[in-house]
């Protein structure tokens, strides 16, 4: 089966609203306001898949605990449950539903060739050792250490903004050439930024963003997805279910 | 389906240089490089031929306006098959392990959505659990001195304290399994080797000797005939080039 790229954004967003939620009984150990835990939802939803989730306490270390460390033995959320399956990772919990599903919702690999995956694959690659290292930190120091009473390192701020600079003027150049950075349709590259992206924009180092033109509509585009407005609604998507 | 007796029987044909299959691929690196190592590996497992193009590090070629014309972040390797370019050394392992799924040795393991999910979360373990202190505990003990950088030994500790929680999860999956996502060597297994290979020479060795399940798998991957090929410069990169 190909796909061809002239599938809009559009129209993926009216698949998702148009769509019945498939049940597969799978379940997902996680916290709604985690990065990696909504990156999951994110590819959930966008696939219009229901799932149950199971709340894990990050604040209590709920996490570090014995009958916690039995599903993941790194001590981390989420964790994806298909019957016996136990996933961890959440760039192989996506890739695995992304496959799994790939005719069902939105469309989020590029399975025309060899080729195209290529692409894909370096990109997402670039997202986790290029773009993450460097906008985690930042999510982490501005964002989550305030949540539990921790004081924000403006040196590391400074350091790790200058890192994503780099990382970001590479972007700005390839959105020039492409819509989205893989190809020109929305993919599971674009969607693994998502999580870090949403809570940066709520902090300084969303200047980063604004002052390149081709980046800042890639972002409001991504953001802008419905899919990706319900991960991060936790009532509905987490607390609701 | 027995696919143990499959994998044995297409081991031999990377060795036989006549039938190696030049499809022109070039790679752009340096052969000491770590992630060039990852990609050399791939490319000997299946046997196939490829033209080397080093890039001088120690002279900043890297961050030369030609080469950032070929990798904008300015990294080796860079993989070159006619008029695609791909870095990122996982990307690189990957693309070729799914173009040559049936030649040479058998990387991944298609036959199964479970498996190869299971193979995917190991790939994803290496790359964000592993890497982030087997890479610095490298780059302190055996690249830093090469540039006449002084090894930092806190940071060394710290690592290495880390490194040990990662090894003793790893301990409990090889007590499963042969290797890490299953019984047979994938590409999750050879993404470790060119971080195991430095490490190997430095005082971080102990840390593998410590684990008896860990010191036999990481005899058996070092001691693959391609990986080691993989470490042979004179051979399999200078030998490859052709200038």
């Amino acid at each position: 089966m190909s796909y061809t790229n002239s599938v809009s954004m559009d129209d993926g967003n009216m698949v998702f609203n148009l769509m019945p939620n498939a049940d597969f009984g799978y379940k997902v150990h996680g916290d709604p306001f985690s990065t990696n835990t909504r990156r999951v939802l994110a590819v959930l939803l966008e696939k219009g898949i229901s799932y149950e989730p199971i709340t894990v306490d990050l604040k209590t270390g709920e996490h570090k605990r014995e009958s916690y460390l039995s599903l993941n033995p790194f001590g981390q959320v989420p964790v994806f449950e298909d019957g016996n399956i136990k996933l961890c990772e959440s760039r192989a919990i996506t890739q695995y539903i992304a496959y799994v599903h790939s005719s069902r919702g939105t469309q989020l690999l590029n399975l025309q060739s060899h080729k195209t995956m290529a692409t894909l694959t370096m990109w997402m690659e670039f997202e986790a050792h290029q773009f993450d290292p460097f906008a985690s930190v930042l999510t982490w120091e501005q964002v989550i250490k305030p949540i539990y009473g921790l004081e924000t390192d403006q040196t590391v701020v400074e350091e790790n903004e200058t890192g994503l600079e780099n990382v970001l003027n590479v972007y700005e150049k390839r959105l020039q050439e492409s819509r989205f950075l893989a190809c020109n349709t929305f993919t599971l590259v674009d969607l693994h930024h998502l999580p870090n992206i949403q809570y940066l924009l709520g902090t300084p180092t969303k200047k980063l963003f604004e002052n390149r033109p081709k980046v800042r509509t890639w972002v409001d585009d991504i953001t802008g997805r419905e899919a990706w407005k319900l991960a991060c609604d936790h009532d509905k998507s987490w607390f609701g279910k | 389906m027995d696919w143990t007796k499959k994998v044995y029987r297409l081991v031999p044909n990377w060795k036989r240089e006549s039938e190696v299959k030049n499809l022109g691929y070039k790679v752009h690196g340096n052969p000491f490089s770590t992630s060039t190592r990852r990609v050399l590996a791939v490319l000997l497992e299946k046997g196939l031929s490829y033209e080397s193009i080093t890039v001088d590090l120690k002279s900043g070629e890297h961050k030369t306006e030609s080469f950032l014309s070929l990798n904008p972040f300015g990294q080796i390797p860079v993989f070159v098959d006619g008029n695609i370019k791909l870095h990122e050394s996982r990307a690189i392992t990957q693309y070729i392990a799914y173009v040559h799924s049936t030649r040479g040795t058998q990387l991944l393991y298609l036959q199964s959505h479970e498996t190869m999910a299971i193979l995917t979360v190991w790939m994803e373990i290496e790359a964000h659990q592993f890497d982030p202190f087997a890479s610095k505990l490298t780059w302190e003990q055996a690249i830093k001195p090469i540039y006449g950088l002084e090894t930092d030994q806190v940071v060394v500790k710290e690592n290495e304290a880390n490194l040990e929680k990662v090894l003793d999860i790893y301990e409990k999956r090889l007590g499963k399994y042969r290797f890490l996502a299953c019984n047979t060597f994938t590409l999750a297994d050879l993404h470790h080797l060119p971080n195991i290979q430095y490490l190997l020479g430095t005082p971080t060795k102990r840390l593998f000797e410590d684990r008896p399940k860990v010191l036999k798998w990481v005899g058996e991957i070092t001691g693959r005939e391609a990986w080691k090929m993989a470490c042979d410069h004179e051979k399999y990169w200078f030998g490859k080039q052709t200038k």
